[in-house]
């Protein structure tokens, strides 16, 4: 007993004397920060409220996660809010995407979309899967059919890293989706998984470019020569930074990415802003009558809507040329859309989002006589059912989205995409931080995202009595004003007439 | 008295001034220009009655006192904050279990090379180790720097210099206290080597923060160049002499923590302050050189010749072995180096200052320093002239022109 007590007096004492000294070493410090604070020149709030003054910089860096792990409402964040999130989370990992007790949507907010059920809702024995869909037929030799609704957007390897093109390529050959490239070239990463490809030709024309810039026939062909790519598309703007080429940043310019982009390892790779050779509607069509023709496949182009004579001037003349000569397919990307790296203004201000461009253009078609001949691909925020739904109601015939599979392989949205240190391993090409994404795990979720947006959509449209998702219609879909009471997207954007009827080969 | 000791100052910084305008003649490694003056002078003096005043027995306390702290300060306050925190754990694994390591491995090879137990016992052994353990950055670094290649590969060579410098000197110390049984040590070296150790660096901890308060106080950039320097010989002196604990230590947390609190106001407090280290710095490097040019004979390379090969032999393989092992165990648990970065490590850890220092201030009552003695200077020499010469070959070969090792090619 005695050694106890003896003991305990000794820890207890030496305990005593360890904090004293602690505080006395702590003291000191603060003494030096206080001086350090009052001395330096550079920071206002430090010279005038020394130490104190250092607590706003730790809380205005704390202050981000706290407030979205804490005191951010499920639906007020941006660009995705947490509902949104954990809706596509919750499919990734193919667990229960059911809620209770009402949704915290709501639904009076101008603008939001509300579908109108029917008294009569397709039973489900009586649901159609999504119907094919076919590009390019009549126009080259190997057109692309494909029964797929939601495909994965356009991110280059170099915006992502390695294992996130490995489990998306994976994940999309599983639930039989395509995958678009990026502009960033095509890599062995890419084919690795068996899927469907896009390949984009981006202004820099990275992967197919020569030494001078320009398109190379012989490397085009080559990457046509791949079985799996199955259709190109011009990228001639992108919903990050309309007006502007791609960037990524120098420091996520590896030898590897260098190496397949053509380009100087480490150095910023910055995409020009537009097409050297495409100056005018018709340089677009000579190009893509050229792609078209050095490749077999199906070619269209990426825009984020902004001015509208640019389409007037494009039908006219593609009406002139024949309906042969019109891109297979328009993808049509929102002005708030967009991973990576891009100038605050051109994401805050430029360019029409996709819920006004979307019916816009697709009435545009219908009024030359082109929704036949050319398909519209909708792309920017489209992660849920319902938006998804949306967009298959305006009218476009497939969809894509590039961060609802960025979310499938684990992105928590830290906006982090163009530092090289994305803490999911998704946009960093740290090897450390890559440890975390493993492709084979991420591709089942990826798969499983895909597969559980389709069968929601196929939910809604059972409920407005259609049997497969392509049948929505504009009849189906009511938007809020202002006022809080709805208006019919029929009546909002009336079914214009078509000025023109084109001939067209027979359907497959 | 003093006139006495100031002719001896200034003849000695004569030499280091000599030295700098033979190296501008020549052409060639400042280090070497000093030790050509250092042998020069040996050589002349024998004619002359001048007296350097520098004798074995006060050596051991100008090279610990007066020398080290400078050393020790100046190599720590290079050091850039942002880039040691991210090799922190390969340099700390290099220049603790690493200088163990090299100094056992040294001082085994070095036993089996002599294989003359009586005359040079194991414990001398340990002592060419310990000495031989400690390598000097400053060619390499100049030659880095010269090829611009990227920071991270400069602040390892710096920072493992730097911390293995101090565990070598304070390993030497404890086994020069043995050779000489002027230790106290109880039944226990682990806790003796521990408390001496820990003790060194609290005491340093809080002498970096009195000496930035009494810098930020005082708020003159002229004051906080001496009040630093004077701190480097003050925390040494008081840890070392006074509280008997390790005052290489003491001086290195010094100049760590004080140029930490001190990196804000490097524009305004502290301004200028580099330089005063950098001329420091050269000026103690030129003297150590030029002593040791001073204590060189012929005779040393015609009696010894076989035992300098021994060491240098030693001192290579046990400086790979301890790079590779400490890399090795750092690759899971931080920032990977890379085997082309470990070559880089192996060949550019000269030996140096350090070394010099620690060897000049051996006892001569020991009977084998003269064997000691030889084998440092060889290994120096050997580095000096063979690795520091070709090193710069390598770097190219090696480092070439990318940045970084972060992508596997």
């Amino acid at each position: 007993m005695d050694h106890l007590q003896q003991l305990a007096q000794t820890v207890i004492q030496w305990g005593a004397l360890l904090l004293l000294f602690l505080l006395g070493v702590g003291m000191l410090w603060i003494f030096v920060l206080y001086l350090v604070d009052k001395t330096q020149k550079i920071h206002t709030i430090r010279r005038n409220y020394p130490v104190i003054g250092r607590l706003r910089y730790v809380f205005e860096h704390f202050g981000e996660f706290f407030r979205q792990y804490f005191f951010a409402m499920d639906r007020e964040e941006l660009p995705f809010n947490r509902a949104e999130r954990s809706w596509v989370y919750r499919a990734a990992k193919n667990v229960d995407t059911t809620i209770a007790f009402g949704s915290t949507r709501p639904l009076d907010q101008p603008g939001d979309v509300i579908f109108l059920n029917s008294a009569f809702p397709v039973l489900s024995q009586d649901s159609a899967d999504a119907g094919e869909i076919t590009l390019g037929h009549g126009s080259c030799q190997q057109p692309y059919t494909t029964k797929s609704v939601i495909n994965i957007s356009g991110m280059s390897f170099g915006a992502i890293s390695k294992p996130a093109v490995r489990a998306l390529s994976k994940g999309a050959a599983a639930a039989g989706i395509w995958m678009n490239t990026g502009e960033g070239g095509l890599s062995p990463y890419h084919l690795e998984g068996g899927c469907d490809l896009v390949f984009q030709i981006g202004t820099a024309k990275y992967g197919v470019r020569t030494t001078e810039g320009g398109l190379d026939p012989i490397k085009l062909a080559a990457v046509a020569a791949h079985p799996q790519v199955k259709m190109f598309e011009i990228k001639m703007s992108q919903g990050a930074k309309p007006g502007k080429g791609g960037i990524l940043p120098g420091g996520k310019v590896t030898e590897r990415i260098a190496e397949i982009r053509g380009i100087d390892a480490g150095e910023d790779s910055i995409s020009p802003n537009g097409h050297e050779d495409i100056k005018s509607v018709n340089d677009l069509l000579d190009m893509i009558a050229n792609v078209r023709e050095i490749t077999g496949k199906p070619v269209g182009f990426k825009i984020v809507v902004g001015q509208i004579e640019f389409f007037h001037d494009l039908f006219d003349e593609i009406n002139r040329r024949g309906a042969l000569s019109a891109p297979d397919f328009i993808t049509l990307d929102s002005a708030d859309g967009g991973t990576g790296a891009a100038p605050q203004p051109l994401m805050d201000y430029v360019g029409l989002t996709l819920r006004e461009s979307l019916p816009m253009i697709v009435d545009k078609l219908v009024e030359y006589g082109l929704r036949e001949r050319i398909k519209v691909i909708a792309s920017g925020k489209l992660i849920t059912p319902g938006k998804v739904a949306w967009a298959l109601a305006c009218g476009a015939d497939i969809v894509t989205s590039a961060r609802g599979f960025m979310f499938a392989l684990g992105c928590i949205q830290a906006l982090q995409c163009n530092k090289n240190t994305c803490p999911t391993g998704i946009t960093t090409h740290q090897k450390e931080l890559q440890r975390g994404l493993v492709p084979a795990e991420k591709s089942l979720r990826v798969a499983s995202f895909a597969e559980q947006i389709i069968h929601d959509v196929g939910v809604i449209a059972h409920s407005c009595g259609v049997s497969q998702p392509r049948e929505l219609e504009r009849r189906h879909v009511r938007i809020i004003e202002s006022g809080g009471l709805s208006v019919s997207l029929a009546e909002q954007y009336p079914e214009p007439v078509a000025r023109q009827k084109i001939q067209l080969p027979p359907s497959p | 008295m003093v006139s006495t000791i100031m002719g001896q100052v200034l003849a000695v910084s004569g030499m280091a001034v000599a030295g700098l305008l033979l190296q501008r003649a020549l052409r060639i490694e400042l280090t070497l220009a000093c030790l050509l003056v250092g042998f020069l002078a040996g050589l002349g003096l024998q004619f002359t009655t001048f007296d350097t005043g520098i004798r074995a027995s006060n050596l051991h306390d100008l090279v610990f006192f007066v020398i080290l702290p400078v050393l020790i300060f100046e190599a720590a306050w290079e050091l850039k904050p942002v880039l040691l925190k991210r090799w922190l754990l390969p340099i700390l694994l290099m220049a603790t279990l690493g200088v163990l390591l090299c100094t056992f491995i040294t001082a085994g090879l070095i036993y089996i090379g002599i294989g003359h137990a009586e005359g040079f016992p194991w414990i001398a052994a340990l002592l060419a180790g310990a000495i031989l353990a400690a390598t000097d950055p400053v060619a390499v670094i100049a030659q880095l720097r010269s090829a611009k290649v990227s920071g991270d590969l400069t602040t390892i060579f710096e920072g493992e210099s730097l911390f293995n410098d101090a565990t070598a000197v304070v390993l030497f110390s404890i086994v020069i206290g043995l050779a000489t049984s002027s230790l106290a040590v109880g039944d226990s070296y682990f806790a003796y080597f521990s408390s001496v150790a820990l003790g060194g660096l609290v005491f340093g901890v809080i002498a970096g923060l009195i000496v930035s308060a009494v810098v930020l106080l005082v708020g003159s950039p002229i004051a906080s160049r001496f009040i630093l320097v004077f701190s480097a010989f003050a925390s040494f002196y008081v840890a070392e002499h006074l509280m008997h604990i390790s005052g290489i230590l003491a001086v290195m947390m010094t100049a760590i923590v004080s140029r930490f609190t001190l990196r804000e106001v490097e524009d305004s407090v502290a301004q200028g302050i580099a330089g005063t280290w950098e001329w420091l710095g050269i000026y103690f490097n030129s003297i150590l050189f030029a002593l040791m040019g001073l204590v060189i004979t012929l005779a040393m390379f015609r009696d010894q010749w076989l035992a300098m090969l021994v060491a240098i032999g030693a001192a290579l393989i046990a400086r790979l072995i301890a790079v590779g092992v400490s890399c090795l165990i750092a690759r899971p648990i931080s920032t990977p180096i890379s085997l082309a970065w470990q070559g880089l490590l192996v060949w550019g850890g000269l030996r140096g200052a350090i070394a010099i220092a620690l060897v000049l201030s051996l006892p001569s009552s020991l009977p084998y320093w003269w064997t000691i003695q030889s084998m440092v200077f060889g290994v120096v020499l050997f580095s000096l002239l063979v690795q520091g010469t070709t090193n710069p070959y390598l770097i190219a070969r090696v480092v070439g022109p990318q940045p970084t090792t972060s992508e596997d090619p």
